[in-house]
């Protein structure tokens, strides 16, 4: 529980500080080229993220199973609206379609 | 400076709309933490003091890992609200600096597009405390239903939950890639990601890879900058 809690606080901290330091101490005025990299900060990371859950799971590249076919749907409506609530639904909707299909 | 009551209840008017998908995302990740190991109580928890949805599913599947990298990968992932927070910064200099400081909590993704979507993107206090109000309390409660309701889903719902990280992470990077250097980058990304999930110490793949690949961005910028001149 304190291990627990203390990964929560030093959560909270990873995303309280990059909010309020441009806020309260640098009063908005980021260097035009730390401005120019955060922009690229989230897809990078994001990307480095959850392309080993989906590539390489347990440590082994392997082909992507039906499940992709949610991916797929997920980046389909996300590029079409631009919103995260339809895309995700439409994700997880393909991938219980396919997970009744099988069973 | 005190809060407008007004713009208060604008924000709250305005964030309501934005209150079943909150709580649904909420109650996705309670149910989701659950199936990862993370105790009822450490979830809910987590939904309010760190408040960040892509943070906290991006602690999912590290959640076995050292503490450290958890921290550092959600650090990395909230950079990107460093430029939201300095773009209002000139529009709240007269609030007290305890002000500033709560309202840099209060920022998120939605709350952010909403304020600057606004009558010249103009950055109330009150307002984007309303909006918080509708945010957090959703997204909390939200995420105690899913811990309830996530310890004793059916095998067919835990099996769709298991798909559910992936599809949050890449509605995120279709929605962050704006550009073709975003594009590159979250794909060189990707690639760095796999190989450091395979060769360095466990967990810090993330971090490193999304560093890396970031880095490039700037430089694409200038190589497709030049190539659009010709």
């Amino acid at each position: 529980m304190s291990r627990d809690l203390l990964v929560i606080v030093g959560m909270a901290l990873g995303v309280y500080v990059p909010k309020v330091l441009p806020l309260v101490l640098l009063s908005g005025r980021l260097p035009p080229g730390v401005r120019r990299w955060l922009g690229y900060v989230a897809p990078a990371v994001l990307a480095a993220l959850v392309a080993p859950v989906v590539l390489a799971p347990r440590h082994q590249l392997q082909l992507p199973g039906w499940e992709a076919l949610g991916y797929v749907a997920a980046a389909l409506v996300a590029l079409a609206t631009r919103r995260m609530f339809p895309a995700i639904a439409a994700g997880l909707g393909v991938v219980l379609i396919a997970v009744l299909l099988r069973t | 400076m005190k809060l407008n009551r007004r713009e208060l209840l604008a924000g709250l008017a305005d964030g309501l709309p934005l209150v079943p998908s909150t709580a649904l995302l909420g109650l996705i990740f309670g149910a989701g933490a659950q199936v990862s190991g993370v105790s009822q109580i450490t979830a809910v928890a987590m939904s309010a003091l760190v408040f960040s949805g892509s943070g906290q599913f991006a602690a999912l599947p590290l959640w076995a890992e050292n503490g450290m990298v958890i921290a550092l990968t959600t650090f990395v992932i909230a950079l990107r609200f460093a430029l939201m927070t300095a773009s209002m910064a000139p529009r709240l200099e007269g609030a007290p600096a305890w002000m500033r400081g709560a309202l840099a909590y209060c920022v998120t993704d939605e709350n952010f597009a909403l304020a600057v979507s606004r009558r010249g993107g103009e950055m109330e206090p009150g307002y984007l405390a309303g909006t918080w109000v509708a945010l957090y309390g959703s997204w909390v409660l939200g995420t105690a239903a899913g811990t309830l309701f996530g310890a004793q889903v059916p095998p067919v719902v835990a099996e769709v939950l298991g798909s559910v990280f992936p599809i949050v992470f890449i509605t995120l990077i279709v929605l962050t890639c704006t550009s073709r250097p975003a594009a590159v980058v979250a794909t060189v990304g990707a690639l760095l990601g796999v190989a450091g999930y395979l060769s360095l110490p466990n967990g810090w793949h993330v971090v490193v890879a999304g560093l890396c690949a970031s880095l490039m961005g700037p430089v694409l910028e200038r190589t497709f900058g030049r190539r659009r001149a010709r």
